[in-house]
């Protein structure tokens, strides 16, 4: 951690041309993410007799994992265009594509208040939340997600992301940018990943609006404060896959079963159709339950996909990192799943 | 079998190794790490494939498939069905990893021998093989062990 420091000194004295003096402490890595490798760090300025300090979050591309191969440039240029808009997305001044500078590209984000609660049981199997704190943030999140669908990605200088044309076309880009990366793996397809891939293609809706998406709006990306009734969700995290499309991919994958933990409610706060009603009124934009239920199956089919992507890295030898493994006996259950979104076997 | 118990157990002899044991102070631990680490990398050759589960998944792959391929015979769709019947007859007999992947290999190319079907007669057979594949993921799941994913986000 003290050579990535050292280097932090030099990068962030370059980008700081009035400072003085820049001391880079505090360097922690983080393991919450599975993708992107995660660092804090706190940086002081010496101006004069005036110093500055703030922490920061550095992202840095990993050498292999589940979304390889790894851009962080497009996610770096949304949050940059983002970082003056009310939305809790943190202020991301800084992008080095330069390997030499710290190995492999990263860029550099204020780092927000916060803690990233998970999707998990948790010791009385209510999930992460009290009732106090899933009411509190059950419609801030879904306002949230509005809020970012109704940005003029145009007016953003967002277009190159690449809009999808009207019709079929965003959910046709989606299941083909997916199923090619489940090829991509070499893993033999699944029949379950078969038969879903089938049905997805037979059965592709088509999109009234194409907003600006996520890609990865889900409980374990947020951050927040807790305080009873007064909870907040106060930064959305890892735009790794932020895209252009149909909103109700977005919505999808938030309320998909994956995110449950264990309870009976989406993204532990609330049934799926009450988050899905709360996104409707604070967007003014009705989703389609059965287009709805097309991106749910689309969502785990796409975490079919990053795992057999991570299990491929592993089985190659190109991560060390031994979390891409435990996607290996992780897949049965999203097979199960699939079986069951397919109407093979009952729901969980 | 998606990575092998070999390639598994390197891994974990990799990461005990390079990321666990330069962070281990403790002198009877790094003992105790290294043991585990010689235990490991002498695991892998004594390992043997779980046979039996693999011939149960076959077997039901089989049993679906022939299945399909009769009730595509019964609706005249012969060649589909001779297909299908090729395919199986075609997959190692010896039970074991050859033989359950290619009973997968051949569920799916029979999910896309159906949809060249027509919408309505395809739907009225995909659960034959709609059985199989939840019967296979509720067997592949009553095999694990509680998650640690929890613990693995927290570290």
């Amino acid at each position: 951690m003290s050579d990535i420091a050292a280097r932090l000194e030099a990068f962030l004295a370059a980008r700081l041309p009035d400072a003085d003096a820049v001391r880079v402490s505090d360097v922690e890595a983080h393991t919450e993410g599975f993708s992107a490798e995660t660092f804090s760090f706190i940086a002081e300025a010496s101006y004069g007799t005036r110093a500055e300090r703030a922490a920061w979050v550095l992202k840095r591309e990993p050498a292999a994992g589940l979304l390889e191969p790894y851009d962080l440039e497009p996610e770096f240029r949304v949050l940059h265009a983002l970082s003056d808009d009310p939305l809790p997305s943190p202020r991301t001044p800084w992008f080095e594509a330069d390997a030499r500078v710290l190995e492999r590209p990263f860029y550099v984000m204020e780092r927000i208040a916060g803690e990233v609660p998970i999707p998990a049981p948790g010791a009385n199997g209510e999930g992460p939340f009290v009732a106090a704190e899933r009411a509190a943030l059950a419609p801030q999140v879904m306002r949230a997600l509005a809020a970012l669908h109704a940005i003029d990605w145009r007016a953003r200088g967002l277009a190159f992301l690449g809009a999808p044309g009207p019709g079929v076309e965003a959910a046709r880009r989606e299941v083909e940018r997916w199923a090619a990366r489940i090829a991509a793996s070499g893993i033999a397809l699944e029949p379950v990943l078969a038969e879903s891939l089938g049905w997805l293609r037979r059965h592709e809706p088509a999109s009234r609006d194409v907003v600006l998406l996520h890609g990865d709006y889900r409980l374990g990306n947020w951050l927040v404060e807790r305080a009873g009734a007064d909870t907040r969700l106060t930064g959305l995290l890892d735009w790794e896959m932020v895209h252009l499309g149909d909103p109700a991919e977005d919505v999808a994958w938030c309320i998909s079963h994956l995110w449950r933990g264990s309870t009976p409610r989406a993204a532990c706060l609330a049934s799926p159709e009450e988050l899905v009603v709360l996104y409707e009124a604070a967007s003014g934009r009705s989703i389609d339950r059965a287009a709805l239920r097309w991106f749910e199956v689309l969502a785990v089919v796409k975490m079919a996909a990053i795992m057999l992507t991570g299990i491929r890295a592993f089985r190659d030898g190109r991560t060390r990192d031994l979390r891409m493994a435990i996607f290996d006996h992780q897949l049965p259950y999203l097979h199960a799943l699939l079986a069951a979104l397919r109407g093979w076997l009952p729901l969980p | 079998m998606r990575v092998s118990p070999q390639t598994l157990l390197e891994g974990v002899v990799r990461s005990l190794h390079d990321q666990v044991l330069p962070h281990l102070e403790s002198r009877p631990a790094r003992g105790q790490l290294w043991a585990a680490i010689d235990v490991l990398r002498n695991l892998g050759g004594r390992i043997e494939p779980a046979v039996a589960a693999l011939e149960e998944e076959a077997r039901s792959a089989a049993n679906a498939l022939g299945t399909l391929a009769g009730r595509l015979r019964d609706a005249g769709e012969a060649t589909l069905a001779a297909e299908i019947e090729r395919q199986l007859a075609a997959a190692p007999a010896e039970p074991g990893d050859a033989r359950t992947q290619a009973m997968r290999a051949a569920l799916v190319d029979a999910f896309a021998r159906l949809d060249t079907l027509p919408a309505e007669s395809a739907d009225a057979l995909r659960p034959i093989l709609g059985g199989h594949l939840a019967a296979q993921a509720v067997r592949d799941v009553s095999r694990l062990q509680p998650s640690l994913l929890e613990e693995i986000s927290r570290g």
